[in-house]
């Protein structure tokens, strides 16, 4: 008899995998977060926050059963190999979709692909993670490198500076090395020295001495946030005033934490990033800075303007996995449910939705990139806050974002 | 009274309008002065029948600021045309643009569509009959069409007016608008043709032509050349509209003859835009191109995969494994 009692419990318990604890007429459904929430909180908390505000606003109701959306978070501190394990483990877990950083994907991806799930990368930019023809499962909201790199070249060459091109041994750094190497290769003219840094330095002083030494007049940074505060030092600690230029993690607060004792240091740091507000104005982004504060707080640099006024960051990275989880929602209505998960995946190809900067958010069969690199804009730091540039015609469009508290 | 609007009388199509999967969530922008410039390729068989369809569309966005749109197309594949200044994208019959201009900003595609959905939409056709040792090349202007349209007494004044307006539109090459004149007494409505003029020119086998068709008094050109199945390679486009308003005829001549070149002019805009123009009132243009062709290849389908093979097979074990392992295990634990 206990026997068979522990055979009908197994058998109960069972049939209870496999599904979400759902009603008949409510289904939730499991995105799952995959990033360094340990090794860069920011960028790990940001993702995290812009798709939980999002899964918390989102509802799509399909023949009177409503779907709701919930959060889980995995850490991948970094590491390729727990990334692509986490992705196993949240499909087998059931997430509907995956909203990734970046880190690992090259691996990931395919058993994403292998169970039908959308895999979104919502920070990195390298050319080889998302391609719709090869990666048919992998989707991206994220400024390209492809599209930063030229928009920098763009940008610098007619500025006729000798650029010294230093990028760290991070797969970050060296994603945006070969996406420089290619938007500088017609006017190698522009460019004094490429140099690879190591990522973990504490002192990266001879690797900047050897730049100054080559006839550098610029230099263009893309490296982890650690990494650009440390060429920073370097380079303003020997009394060199060379302007630096940046990926987009020159806006970590990371940066700003680490030169806290020089904040003048930071001053004239210009970094490339999507742009978080269109010709719209900034009423859509200041709304949805609104909510993101609201739901989870204000996220304050840890540094003061000159005038002692607190400075935040604002949630450019966020908008965009807030903007995939809408996607997916509205796919996800398309695709009349969850029950078909090619359906999803085809339906995110035809659907637009309006993303969190006013801008249109989709993708389409030739493109898995939702930003186009006509969007990049160049931003640029006075008293530790940032805004747009002057001399670039789409920055120049653009209305500064209230960073002071 | 406004003269017979064309897009209640015309058909809605060209520019080419299939079904798409819906609108875009917001209103598309930066759509206003886009001049608008395509060139259709038709592949041809030996018998003239369309094989395939090849437009390549140039829009050039001449403002700074953001743009976004889409053209419903029934596109098959879509490419970056030569100097684009962004990539298109593509989704189910649409093409489309996203991002900013810097001031200028080219956008070209190039586009294969299906051509069951487009074919019946070009200007002409071409049919090739063997006769003998010769073959006979018709070549049809197929843009015509009868619309509703009306006779009546109109103020003359009002009517001068109107005929300024369609000329100046003519001139512009904008859509005409504001076409409202005074009518006394009764209408009576009335059927007339309308069709596309067009100029096709080009050889066919070693035989060089040239000739205007109109589509009502002129349709068609037949050409005779010896042998079988002889190569065409033409040209067509979209001619100036004959304006056969005269001061000196009677008012009703004159309001029968301005709705004439009204609606030609319509015409003759709708086949300037195969696929739609991102500004359907401003500038554009269309040259067809049609050439005798191989049919294009249809890439081999993939060999069906073992996982789809077996499907069956897994169906089958699933429902032993549903059915018979708790049976199974009842009689475990009753053992």
């Amino acid at each position: 008899m206990r026997r068979l009692l522990l055979v009908v419990g197994l058998c109960a318990v069972v049939a209870g995998c496999g599904g979400d604890k759902s009603s008949d007429k409510t289904k939730t459904v499991t995105i799952a977060v995959n990033a360094p929430f340990s090794r860069t909180p920011y960028v790990g908390q940001t993702i995290a926050d812009g798709a939980a505000l999002a899964a918390s606003k989102a509802a799509v109701d399909v023949n009177g059963v409503k779907y709701r959306f919930r959060i889980k978070r995995y850490d991948t501190g970094l590491s390729p190999s727990v990334a692509a394990r986490n992705v196993r483990k949240a499909i087998a877990e059931g997430a509907v979709a995956i909203v990734d950083e970046g880190t690992g994907v090259d691996a990931s991806w395919q058993f994403a692909r292998d169970a039908d799930v959308p895999l979104a990368v919502t920070y990195q930019g390298g050319e080889g993670l998302v391609d719709a023809a090869q990666r048919p499962n992998v989707f991206r909201i994220a400024p390209t490198d492809h599209g930063m790199a030229f928009r920098w070249a763009e940008y610098l060459i007619p500025k006729k500076l000798k650029i010294a091109l230093i990028t760290d041994d991070s797969s970050y750094g060296q994603q945006g090395a070969k996406a420089l190497a290619e938007a500088f290769s017609e006017n190698m003219d522009s460019v004094a020295t490429k140099l690879t840094v190591p990522a973990d330095a504490p002192d990266l002083s001879p690797q900047v001495l050897r730049a100054r030494r080559a006839g550098a007049t610029a230099l263009l940074v893309w490296a982890q946030p650690t990494t650009i505060a440390s060429v920073l030092s370097a380079a303003r600690s020997s009394g060199w005033k060379v302007p630096v230029y940046t990926s987009p993690t020159g806006e970590d607060p990371l940066v700003r934490q680490q030169l806290a004792n020089h904040p003048d240091w930071v001053d004239g740091l210009t970094f490339a990033s999507g742009r978080p507000t269109a010709e719209v104005g900034a009423g859509p982004f200041l709304s949805f800075q609104r909510d993101l504060e609201n739901k989870f707080g204000v996220q304050l640099v840890g540094v003061r303007t000159p005038d002692g006024a607190q400075v935040v960051q604002p949630p450019d990275y966020a908008m965009y996995s807030y903007d995939f989880v809408n996607v997916l929602a509205a796919a996800i209505q398309r695709a009349g449910g969850t029950a078909d998960r090619k359906k999803i995946l085809a339906a995110l190809d035809q659907v637009t939705v309006a993303g969190a900067n006013g801008d249109q958010r989709g993708f389409n069969e030739n493109n898995h990139d939702g930003v186009v690199d006509d969007d990049v804009y160049f931003a640029k730091f006075d008293g530790m806050t940032y805004r747009p540039v002057k001399d670039d015609p789409l920055s120049a469009t653009l209305v500064p974002i209230e960073q002071r508290r | 009274m406004s003269l017979p609007w064309p897009p209640q009388v015309l058909p809605q199509t060209p520019p080419l309008a299939p079904t798409v999967g819906g609108p875009l969530p917001i209103s598309p922008r930066f759509f206003r002065r886009v001049p608008n410039r395509e060139r259709v390729v038709v592949g041809l068989d030996d018998d003239g029948a369309p094989n395939s369809v090849r437009v390549q569309q140039t829009l050039v966005l001449k403002r700074l600021g953001d743009y976004v749109f889409a053209i419903p197309a029934p596109v098959k594949s879509v490419l970056p045309g030569p100097g684009t200044g962004s990539p298109p994208g593509r989704r189910t019959n649409q093409i489309l643009w996203q991002g900013f201009s810097p001031g200028i900003r080219r956008l070209s595609v190039v586009a294969d569509l299906q051509v069951a959905e487009s074919a019946p939409l070009l200007p002409v056709k071409v049919h090739v009959e063997q006769s003998g040792g010769r073959s006979v090349v018709v070549i049809e202007n197929v843009t015509g069409v009868t619309a509703k349209s009306y006779t009546a007494d109109v103020e003359p004044v009002g009517l001068s007016q109107v005929v300024g307006r369609i000329r100046n539109a003519i001139r512009r090459d904008y859509s005409a608008e504001g076409l409202n004149v005074e009518v006394h007494g009764p209408q009576h409505p009335v059927d007339v043709q309308v069709a596309a003029p067009l100029r096709v020119s080009g050889t066919v086998g070693s035989r060089r032509f040239s000739a205007v068709l109109d589509g009502v008094r002129r349709k068609e050109v037949r050409l005779v050349v010896p042998g079988a199945a002889p190569k065409i390679s033409m040209r067509v486009r979209t001619v100036a509209v004959p304006d056969r308003v005269r001061t000196a005829q009677s008012v009703r001549v004159q309001l029968a003859n301005t709705i004439d070149l009204e609606l030609t002019y319509a015409r003759k805009r709708q086949y300037d835009q195969f696929l739609a123009a991102a500004d359907p009132t401003g500038h554009s243009s269309t040259t067809y191109v049609y050439r005798t062709s191989p049919r294009p290849v249809a890439a081999a389908p993939l060999e069906a995969g073992g996982s789809s093979d077996n499907t069956m097979g897994w169906v089958a074990l699933g429902l032993i494994l549903a059915f018979g392992l708790p049976f199974a295990a009842v009689v475990w634990a009753r053992s």
